[in-house]
């Protein structure tokens, strides 16, 4: 066998199968235990010189699109083609082909005097077992009566096979054109989504919140735009309701505040612009920069630090830090409207509204996906709960004997003791 | 509340008897106290169904969504899949080896807090009820495996013994309910993932992201893989699959409780582990 062939056979081995499966679970275990997808930087702070270079070398720290575990999948595939997939003709030579004497369970044999009615009684025999169809062959001199049922069980295998293979190669498109982006803004605002030819109208947002001032739902009304500004769909999409639109799909991800600004510089005013939580504004020219570091809307200060009672906007208060050329020159809490004053300089921060926050996705090959899942869940039925069932009746001079594959033995030799019992007095 | 509290008290102490009930049957082989043990654990069932039955009339929804509702109804699952095991396979022994993992379940919902809390906007969806009632059963089958397969270990090591050899039934007997029982739990955890996956698609427009309680779903899902492909293909019916049965409930209970409890926390247990490697 030439090394082709006995690599072939290898890849196609389901000890190979195995193989890959468990590495590939195995390396998991690391992904799961390494932070994945994270900046470089973060990898050389928590870790030794020596755990990170190794991190970052054997790409640990995104595992799941590294070279090998994309190579283990993809031989995986190729071994789940190779090992089931392709021996689809087999399952159907099984399913129409006559049984085999040898691979059949022996149960009995039963010894008839005359043969009148003989085919009524194999008939009822089968009849008894519940095989409606009963096939008759000649082999070798030998009459073979057989029947099967549940023979779509014989497909459990493949189609677990099947449906993982599918699955794989679906998620694996899925990842390859996966895009991704995101918007935010408050209401009024309009965004456009960077990589696409849509605008996001974002009508209104609000929030319910429950007696117990828990949150019971976010709610972002809004309009999809296409770059003349007409209307291709429009929904009030909320947590587990997105809107779709040819593949797209805007999920509500996150919420915050927001404030407007008004940077003055001797009492004239130098800009307005808006400003999100956790966002600078940055006046290059002065070298000045206000960060607006959080919103508290019912504001109190305790020895614990700075906290708010509730989502209600009774005492309303910014959180802020100023910076001059890239040194801290301020930190302090200021109420809506209040003037923050550093040397000729004003900054109001005015009017707290909320912002919704999207996730726009398109993810290709979710159909695949869907229907390799389904496949698999088909198949396990099958294989697990579905049992084929082949009986079969060999005529050999005075004898019957029975053979079955899948039927209960106890109680078939029961049923085939009675038979006989009955057999014998009928003649 | 007071019912669902008095009631879930009473079935953590009739779970408690019917485990001492069991062991002492075992240890001192007394087969009366078996019957009273699977007493204890039918009169627990029955609390602990009104238990969670008067919290889901409490919270109007079905306690699946904390940590104390899928530890209680977890620990449910194992008592109903070892009310119907017991009552298909008749043999007393099972209970001293499943009532501890059951202990263990129903003991770590009663550290967890039981105070009712409205679903967070994500887990307001009807995925929730497949992907978490089929868990519950997929987890409940896990466990009678891993309880057979420990009895497997026992009446392997014990061959001599006459009241092992009595009391439980054949190794190959043995070996074949702990693979139905893990057939089932098999088709259960895949359609767990699976309803998972379509439920992070609604919610997040990703069905699967490789977050930590996905990756160790996939992980147990193919320990069981492979326990079911090499007791097909390659004839396994002996201690070595009992091993695979026993380390899948292990990864069970990591998805579950460690999961939350060691990799949540990314940045503090997952570091210590990685740096004791």
């Amino acid at each position: 066998m030439s090394i082709i062939h006995k690599v072939i056979k290898q890849v196609k081995s389901m000890k190979f199968g195995i193989f890959l499966l468990a590495l590939l679970g195995g390396l998991s275990v690391f992904g799961s235990i390494i932070p994945q997808g994270r900046e470089i930087p973060f990898y050389h702070s928590r870790f030794s010189e020596m755990k990170s270079n190794l991190i970052l070398s054997l790409k640990l720290n995104d595992i799941y699109h590294s070279w090998y575990f994309i190579g283990l999948s993809s031989l995986l595939s190729i071994n789940l083609l190779l090992c089931s997939i392709l021996r689809l003709d087999t399952i159907i030579r099984k399913i129409k082909g006559v049984p085999s004497i040898g691979k059949e369970t022996y149960i009995e044999n039963i010894t008839f005097r005359q043969s009148d009615n003989l085919e009524n009684y194999i008939n009822n025999l089968f009849d008894n077992f519940g095989f409606k169809k009963v096939i008759k062959k000649d082999k070798n001199g030998d009459e073979i009566y057989y029947s099967k049922k549940n023979s779509i069980g014989y497909f459990g295998s493949w189609c677990i096979h099947l449906g993982i293979l599918l699955t794989i190669i679906s998620y694996g498109y899925g990842q390859y054109t996966h895009f991704s982006s995101e918007v935010y803004g408050v209401p009024g605002s309009e965004v456009e989504v960077e990589g696409t030819e849509f605008t996001v109208s974002i009508e209104d947002f609000r929030i319910d919140y429950r007696e117990d001032g828990t949150v019971g739902q976010y709610y972002t009304n809004m309009k999809l735009l296409n770059d003349k500004n007409e209307l291709l769909n429009s929904k009030e999409i909320s947590v587990n309701h997105p809107l779709n639109y040819k593949g797209y799909n805007f999920y509500q991800s996150a919420t915050g505040w927001a404030t407007n600004i008004q940077f003055m510089k001797d009492e004239k005013e130098v800009v307005e612009d808006l400003l999100y939580e956790g966002t600078f504004f940055v006046d290059e020219e002065e070298g000045l920069a206000i960060q607006f570091t959080k919103f508290f809307p019912d504001f109190v200060a305790t020895e614990g630090g700075l906290f708010t009672r509730s989502h209600e906007t009774n005492n309303p208060m910014f959180l802020y830090a100023l910076f001059f050329n890239g040194r801290r020159v301020g930190m302090n809490v200021v109420a809506p409207g209040d003037v923050i004053e550093w040397n000729e300089y004003d900054i109001i921060l005015d009017n707290p509204k909320m912002y919704t926050y999207l996730q726009v996705n398109k993810v290709k090959g979710k159909l695949g996906a869907a229907l390799g899942s389904l496949l698999v869940m088909i198949g396990l039925v099958l294989a697990f709960y579905i049992k084929p069932v082949t009986m079969m009746v060999k005529k050999t001079g005075n004898k019957l004997l029975v053979y079955g594959n899948g039927l209960e033995v106890v109680q078939s030799k029961t049923f085939i003791n009675k038979q006989i019992d009955v057999y014998n007095e009928y003649h | 509340m007071l019912i669902e509290n008095q009631s879930f008290n009473i079935t953590l102490l009739l779970y408690c008897i019917a485990m001492v009930c069991y062991f002492v049957f075992f240890m001192l082989r007394k087969e009366k106290l078996a019957d009273y043990g699977s007493l204890m654990i039918k009169i627990g069932l029955v609390f602990h169904t009104i238990s969670l039955t008067s919290r889901t009339v409490e919270a109007a929804r079905l306690p699946l969504s904390n940590q104390y509702e899928f530890a209680t109804s977890f620990a449910w699952g194992i008592a109903i899949c070892y009310f119907e095991f017991e009552r298909r396979y008749k043999f007393k022994v099972l209970g001293t080896f499943v009532t501890p993992l059951l202990l263990i379940v129903i003991f770590y919902a009663a550290m967890q807090s039981r105070d009712i809390r409205p679903l967070m906007p994500a887990l307001q969806s009807n995925w929730i009820l497949i992907h978490v009632s089929t868990a519950i059963f997929s987890y409940g089958a896990f466990a009678i495996a891993c309880g057979i397969s420990m009895m497997y270990l026992l009446r392997d090591k014990f061959k001599q013994d006459t009241f092992i050899t009595k009391n439980m039934p054949s190794l190959q007997m043995l070996d074949t309910i702990s693979y139905r029982a893990i057939a089932l739990g098999f088709v259960m955890l895949t359609v767990v993932i699976v309803s998972g996956a379509i439920w992070a698609d609604k919610a997040w427009g990703r069905y699967w992201q490789w977050d930590p309680k996905e990756t160790w779903s996939f992980i147990t899902w193919v320990i069981y893989a492979i326990y079911l492909h090499v007791r097909i293909s390659k004839g396994w019916k002996d201690k070595k699959t009992a091993w695979f049965a026993i380390i899948g409930f292990v990864s069970i209970l990591f998805t579950y409780v460690g999961v939350n409890t060691i990799l949540s926390g990314y940045h503090s247990y997952a570091m210590l582990l990685w740096n004791m490697l």
